[in-house]
């Protein structure tokens, strides 16, 4: 019913859109509407004029709370949804499969393991966690993928969810049993595992803004390669696609941008599912509209639903990985419902 | 031009399979012509394509393509003067004719160059082609079988190959798309000498279309020639294990096919 309905949605705005012209300002407004909202509401109430005041005015008395406060923890949520949401629209076209996305393929909870253990055994040096994430995300990925491939034929999407929950099951014991063995020292290990933006300031953007930039910037490389890869093997190869280096890479990417998520926000679910996959039914597969705005659809929803998350029960800051998870969890099983055979 | 296509002695395996579906097989694709390679099911028919299109390792034997072995031709060059077609590609979801046919183009766009003049071109001639002009912003998955069949048809033809391989192509086409699409095949080799070579059941088709056929049992040749040296009563009983008489007066050839039958001689 909703996919006959999007097909509806999809010829009809081709008609009226047809140079997208008006998806890109929709999605523009949609992007500077949220991060205004999130700017201004919160606990300590900014009115649109405070706001504009505020702007460069280190002595104005709500500075603190809108750019030290609130302004790096929006810059983070951006950075978050669109390396998610990008890597799950890289992923999914990768493995041909609309189920992929970092947290089903374990690849968040192997970079988060490697986060952690940076966090654990170098302290000082948290400007590498992107870099231990995306190793250990890239190696995640290379063993969900060697479960579930059998030789001569695409990866089974049953296969790949089954590989993806043990291992992160597995990695899932591991960051338990390390969390606790240093709770002196280790992030929360709830907080961590539903993932969460409580409280992060500039330096965590200094974290995130490298990964994202460098992972949105290959994946622009890879439009091309990337909508061949859309076709089967044999067809993709026959118009002269380097096929496995292709997905290798794109995989590559999609772990640079998870680990980078990860390392300040920890194992935030979901966001690659559902904003790729629902994009697709809105304005098509179609790579040069779909990487640039997964990235926008990415970064408004982990921004509203951090600003959902730290308003809805406030005092008290829900952890924005439990929202997303209530969006997701229920798509994820629409997916299985309606999409697989 | 010389884009021939020579097999020598190619013994051909499935990356899944124990067997080799094709064994010893020597086989030539001369410049400008049709074949029409014939056989029951699992005689190697897709096998062989697959390994002349270059999409399957050969396990021993040679192939050369305009002298060279195939498997020196960089992908890309290789894709600008062979294209392939696939027995039935999946359609991926949300895809338009246009876009799917403008992927053709692939191999002659460079990485960071927008699409020329000359590949909007391309893209139109094929859309014409295949008649899917009217069609060209319907989405792959509202098509029917036939549509899409040749939805993908135009895509091979963007590529505006030399030497075209096609995995029976009229299968799932009905009567007239099926006729529309052998004429097709017929002024492309003749308008611009594009080598063709395709394999299909229909031995009439066969016969119609092509300048050779090519007979496969059990992953050898029968024998390959003109239509009306090599497709015989005695073939038809030897390979295909039915008894038939034939009308070689008619152009094309008629077959009536009488019913099953035991072969003359094992093969």
């Amino acid at each position: 019913m909703f996919r006959k309905f999007a097909w509806q949605v999809r010829s009809r705005t081709q008609i009226v859109m047809e140079s997208h012209l008006a998806w890109m300002v929709l999605a523009v407004l949609a992007l500077s509407a949220s991060v205004t909202l999130a700017l201004s509401i919160g606990s300590v109430p900014v009115s649109f004029s405070d706001l504009w005041d505020s702007i460069g005015h280190p002595d104005h008395r709500l500075y603190a709370v809108v750019w030290n406060v609130r302004f790096p923890r929006i810059l983070c949520a951006l950075a978050v949804g669109s390396s998610l949401a990008v890597a799950g629209a890289l992923l999914q076209t990768a493995v041909r499969n609309p189920l992929a996305d970092p947290g089903i393929l374990g690849v968040t909870a192997g970079a988060g393991l490697a986060a952690l253990i940076v966090i654990l055994i170098f302290p000082g040096q948290l400007i590498w966690l992107p870099a231990a994430g995306f190793l250990g995300g890239l190696f995640t990925t290379g063993i969900t993928l060697g479960l579930s491939w059998s030789r001569s034929h695409d990866p089974g999407p049953l296969r790949m969810i089954l590989s993806g929950v043990a291992l992160q099951a597995l990695l899932g014991a591991f960051i338990a049993l390390l969390t606790f063995a240093f709770a002196d020292r280790a992030p929360s290990f709830a907080a961590f595992v539903i993932g969460s933006l409580n409280g992060l300031g500039w330096g965590d953007v200094q974290i995130v803004v490298w990964p994202t930039v460098l992972g949105c910037g290959l994946a622009l490389l890879l439009i091309r390669p990337l909508n061949l890869l859309m076709l089967e093997d044999t067809a993709a190869s026959g118009l002269g696609l380097a096929v496995r280096r292709t997905r290798f890479f794109a995989s590559c990417v999609g772990a640079l941008l998870a680990a980078g998520a990860v390392s300040v926000a920890g194992l935030i679910g979901f966001v690659g599912l559902v904003v790729p996959n629902g994009l697709r039914l809105l304005i098509g597969p179609e790579h040069k509209m779909l990487l640039p705005f997964s990235a926008v659809g990415g970064a408004v929803l982990v921004v509203v639903a951090d600003l959902v998350a730290r308003t809805a029960m406030a005092p008290l800051e829900l952890p924005v990985g439990a929202l997303l998870a209530l969006i997701g969890g229920p798509y994820f099983i629409y997916i299985l419902w309606a999409k697989l055979p | 031009m010389t884009s021939g296509l020579k097999g020598r002695r190619l013994h051909l395996r499935h990356s899944s399979a124990d067997h080799d579906s094709v064994r010893d097989l020597s086989v030539e694709v001369r410049p400008g012509e049709i074949l029409a390679l014939v056989g029951p099911n699992g005689s190697g028919k897709s096998t062989l394509l697959r390994a002349l299109g270059n999409d399957l390792p050969l396990r021993q034997g040679e192939l050369s393509f305009d002298g060279q072995p195939i498997g020196a031709y960089p992908r890309r060059a290789l894709a600008r003067r062979m294209a392939r077609l696939p027995q039935s590609p999946a359609s991926p979801v949300g895809l338009t004719v246009e876009e799917l046919v403008s992927f053709g183009r692939h191999p002659f766009v460079s990485h960071f160059a927008r699409p020329e003049r000359s590949d909007q071109l391309a893209i139109e001639e094929s859309l014409e082609a295949v008649s899917m002009s009217d069609s060209r912003h319907r989405l792959l998955e509202t098509l029917s079988g036939g549509e899409s069949r040749r939805a993908w048809l135009g895509m091979v033809l963007a590529q505006q190959p030399e030497i075209l391989l096609l995995d029976e192509p009229t299968a799932a086409l009905d009567l007239r798309h099926q006729w529309e699409l052998l004429e097709l095949l017929r002024e492309l080799n003749r308008d611009r000498g594009m080598t063709i070579v395709l394999s299909i059941h229909d031995l009439e088709h066969a016969a119609m279309v092509a300048d050779r056929v090519a007979i496969m049992t059990r992953g050898r040749l029968y024998d390959v020639g003109p239509p009306k040296d090599v497709i015989s009563e005695e073939t038809l009983l030897d390979v295909f294990r039915v008894r038939s008489s034939i009308d070689y007066s008619q152009d094309p050839i008629r077959i009536q096919i009488h019913g099953p039958g035991d072969p003359l001689r094992s093969l």
